[in-house]
């Protein structure tokens, strides 16, 4: 329920992968009506979590 | 877009029979004291259109199961639904929403299940139609940051600060709740802070790591390990794996400076030892038995052959003349002893003899080897032991209470089992080595059989010991290993080695710190580019719309010296700027809270005039509930006019305030208008009735007048709502005021009162319009004897009225 171009515009100029996927997440859920503000941030977090685990195997 | 009709079924403070509201108006206007459902039916169109409200929005916010099913109505009915008819791109359409369960809903388009977009129609946050009076108010009294959201989303731009809040509240959570594995790696580097602290090269390392949250430098940290490694064991340590090598001989050498544990540790690998030891144990078993086998296989062979001579000689005595006295069973007489003798060495010397004695003499020779290979096999389980100094140092370490007596005591057994068994293979190689001889001697074959099966026993008995043995002391040392071990690495030279190796085995959990470290980093900065973006979008859009802004704003406050001047966008705040006599101040400190709703209006009545806006109309519900008579009638003469006039948008007024809606009827009166009261407030839902035009209320009472009894008693009852519509109309237009507010509840009397005071009425008409009043008061109708008037005995009062409305021009 707004002007969808500013967030569009904002998310080309990103290039860290954890941001874009952070930013592509909330994209995805925040037009979606079923979710609310509170489970956009457990899920972000979420992902924060997995981008911490996914370095740690990888460094082993 | 111009809205038509609108239908609300259970819908908040509306129930199931509430009937179709009429709004193909320009303008709209809404009387309805607190309380009787006026911003229900404001929080219908909105709901109509968005799935939701501001006021829901927000107070999800703060109690989500107080709002939950909040949008149906509280006395039940079905289905909760809102239908709204409009003229949308040339053609008359019919949206609705319906209420599918407590929270969800449906919409349809002419009845069809459809999403609004399929006719074109985006309800997107930028365009919101609805002034809400409770959407001003948090504007009036937001925080700065809440203020800049606002604003944020009056332009279309809060779905970034909507991403901003998000990430915000998600990198908050990461931060304060971070994941167990960072928790527990923190607290293992913790747990080395006290030695690194006193090693020179880990001094810093062990500062970051006492931080509270601790914190990482991977290559600093590494650098500063290899250097304690390298200090502490006097070599390089160019790498991890080299550095932990030069630790591990250093705390060998300074653990046996405390005390030797390798005397007493079994050596790994110890099982593999163990069952080394048990393989030679079985196969030296296996060779003496093969050897027994072959010598008691000969003893047998051989005592046989001298039988079978012995016959032969004793067959051959029998063919002799006998004696008589000599028992032919008896060798003595057969053979000398010195003749048997010679039969026992022809028989050694016999072929077979030599070569049995020889395939012994080989197996002895390989059971020589097993012994040899077993006995190495019990060295190599490698356990040295302690001697008595050593014991009493242990007695001194740990106390003679607790687990080391009963561990000395197996340590003592074990080393007194291995002794045995040492002597039992020495017996055994002992025999092996004179088998071969005394199997060839027949007076030595007897004895040298139950010399090895004895040696044979022992060995058996002393390996089965020395395996209990070692159970024994193996379950002993897991008792005490560990306190001697803790003892040792007490010490201080062990422990640092013991704390800088740990330190550097734990590089899995510097890099996850690391890691952690940096996503919180990043995600900082995430949070700054999408603050960037905000601004930087809120600044190019205030450019252009917030001279709309401000446009909005002076038609509230036409010609003031202090007001707002502009707005600049901050971090997480809009700075609002005002001007006193041509000095800038900060709008919120200094402008007053009526001014401030001003500016909350401005916005909002920007946002809603978007030209790419699809909606046509603006709804404002109590738009000058706080604001004082001079701004309110601002609202009233110029922002309502503007936005007819200028945005060519459908308003819709809704007030408590009954003068507000007068005076913006008394206005418009040139223009398309619906007129509505709340006259009251039911379990039903409210009654809303229309206020008709007096020229239509004339003529809907001369019809009624016409009709049967009920008909014209209904039209009796009109004719008293005429007169005082007539009265106030022509008073407004003869003084330019409303009449005062102290005959809103006017009786008769009162009317009659008014009536008279207005400037060129005559005596005449006071007189004329005293008797109708008084005809059509329904006091009077409640007296006895009173008749419902005949038609011809009511048209005269209507004729009256309908005169000095034409007379006085509110009819043509």
């Amino acid at each position: 329920m707004t002007d969808k171009t500013h967030l569009e515009e904002f998310t080309k100029s990103i290039s860290e992968t954890l941001s874009k996927k952070l930013v592509a997440t909330f994209v995805d859920c925040h037009r979606d009506p079923s979710l609310t503000e509170a489970d956009i941030t457990t899920l972000l977090k979420e992902q924060m979590e997995a981008a911490l685990i996914e370095d740690k195997d990888a460094a082993t | 877009m111009r809205l038509l009709k609108l239908t609300i079924k259970n819908f908040r403070g509306f129930g199931p029979n509430v009937e179709a509201i009429d709004l193909d108006a320009d303008l709209v206007l809404f009387y309805g004291p607190n309380g009787h459902g006026k911003t229900s039916l404001s929080e219908a169109i909105e709901w109509l259109f968005y799935g939701t409200t501001k006021r829901r929005e927000r107070g999800d916010g703060y109690s989500k199961s107080e709002y939950t099913g909040s949008f149906a109505n509280a006395h039940g009915g079905s289905p909760t639904e809102v239908s709204l008819l409009l003229r949308f791109g040339g053609k008359d359409v019919t949206l609705t929403r319906r209420l599918s369960n407590k929270e969800n809903s449906v919409t349809y388009v002419d009845g069809k299940e459809a999403d609004f977009s399929t006719i074109g129609l985006l309800p997107l946050e930028a365009y919101y139609p609805v002034v809400a009076q409770h959407g001003l108010q948090t504007f009036i009294h937001a925080r700065p940051k809440d203020r800049r959201d606002a604003i944020c989303a009056a332009l279309g731009l809060d779905e970034l600060t909507s991403l901003k809040a998000v990430l915000e509240r998600a990198r908050l959570s990461f931060q304060k709740t971070p994941p167990t594995a960072v928790t527990a790696a923190r607290s293992k580097l913790r747990g080395f802070v006290a030695e690194l602290s006193q090693i020179g090269p880990t001094a810093s390392v062990a500062a970051r790591w006492s931080d509270n949250p601790a914190t990482v430098d991977v290559a600093a940290d590494i650098k500063g390990l290899l250097a304690a490694a390298a200090q502490l064991s006097g070599k390089p340590a160019p790498d991890a794996q080299t550095a932990l090598k030069v630790l591990r001989d250093e705390r060998a050498k300074a653990g046996q400076e405390v005390f030797d544990v390798s005397l007493l540790a079994p050596p790994e690998p110890f099982e593999e030892r163990k069952a080394a030891a048990m393989q030679k144990r079985d196969e030296l078993f296996a060779s003496l038995r093969s050897l027994d086998d072959r010598l008691g296989k000969f003893a047998g062979a051989a005592a046989a052959r001298y039988s079978a001579a012995l016959l032969s000689f004793w067959q051959q005595g029998l063919a002799l003349p006998a004696s008589g006295d000599d028992c032919p069973m008896c060798e003595a007489p057969t053979l000398s002893k010195e003749q048997r003798s010679e039969l026992r060495e022809r028989l050694a010397n016999e072929k077979s003899t030599v070569e049995a004695i020889t395939a012994i003499d080989e197996a002895a020779s390989a059971a020589s080897g097993t012994v040899s290979s077993f006995a190495a096999a019990i060295a190599g389980l490698g356990i040295k032991g302690t001697d008595d100094p050593g014991k009493a140092r242990l007695l001194a370490m740990f106390g003679d209470q607790g687990e080391l007596p009963e561990f000395i005591r197996h340590h003592d057994a074990l080393l007194e089992a291995r002794t045995r068994l040492g002597n039992a293979l020495r017996m055994v190689r002992d025999t092996g080595n004179t088998t071969k001889d005394r199997a060839a001697n027949h007076e030595q074959l007897e004895q040298l059989i139950s010399d090895r099966q004895s040696a044979r026993d022992e060995l058996i008995a002393a390996s089965d010991a020395m395996n209990e043995s070692l159970s024994h002391y193996e379950e002993a040392w897991a008792e005490i290993s560990g306190g001697l071990n803790a003892k040792i690495a007490a010490n201080k030279a062990v422990s640092a080695i013991d704390a800088v190796g740990q330190a550097i085995q734990s590089m899995q959990e510097i890099r996850l710190l690391a890691r952690y470290a940096e996503i919180l980093d990043e995600t900082q900065l995430l949070i700054r580019s999408v603050e960037g973006a905000a601004q930087t979008k809120q600044q190019e859009l205030l450019k252009s719309r917030g001279k709309e802004v401000k446009e909005y704003y002076e038609l509230l406050n036409p010609g003031v010296a202090v007001g707002f001047d502009e707005m600049e966008p901050a971090t997480d705040a809009m700075k609002l700027h005002a001007t006193s006599f041509g000095k800038r101040m900060s709008a919120a400190a200094n402008l007053s809270e009526c001014q401030l709703n001003c500016l909350g209006l401005a916005m909002w009545l920007m946002r809603a005039t978007t030209s790419s806006s699809p909606f046509g109309f603006v709804l404002l519900d109590d738009p000058v509930q706080a604001m004082d008579d001079d701004h309110a009638e601002a609202f009233i003469a110029n922002i309502v006019p503007h936005l007819l006039d200028k945005t060519k948008k459908q308003v819709i007024v809704m007030s408590h305030v009954k003068h507000v809606v007068d005076r913006l009827r008394a206005l418009n009166m040139d223009r398309d208008i619906r007129h509505y009261h709340y006259e009251s407030f039911l379990v039903g839902g409210p009654v809303i009735v229309r206020q008709q035009r007096l020229n239509q209320a004339l003529a809907e009472i001369k019809g009624a007048a016409r009709g049967n009894e009920g008909n014209r008693a209904w039209a009796v009852d009109r004719l008293r709502v005429l007169i005082e519509g007539v009265v106030r109309e022509l008073y407004l237009r003869k003084t330019g005021t409303e009449v005062p507010a102290k005959y809103d509840t006017a009786t008769s009397g009162d009317l009659a009162e008014v009536f008279r005071k207005i400037p060129g009425t005559d005596p005449k008409e006071h007189a004329g319009m005293k008797d109708t009043i008084k005809f059509s008061d329904p006091a009077h109708h409640t007296q006895v004897g009173y008749a419902v008037p005949l038609q011809v005995n009511i048209q005269p009062h209507i004729d009256r009225v309908s005169g000095i409305m034409k007379k006085y021009g509110l009819i043509s």
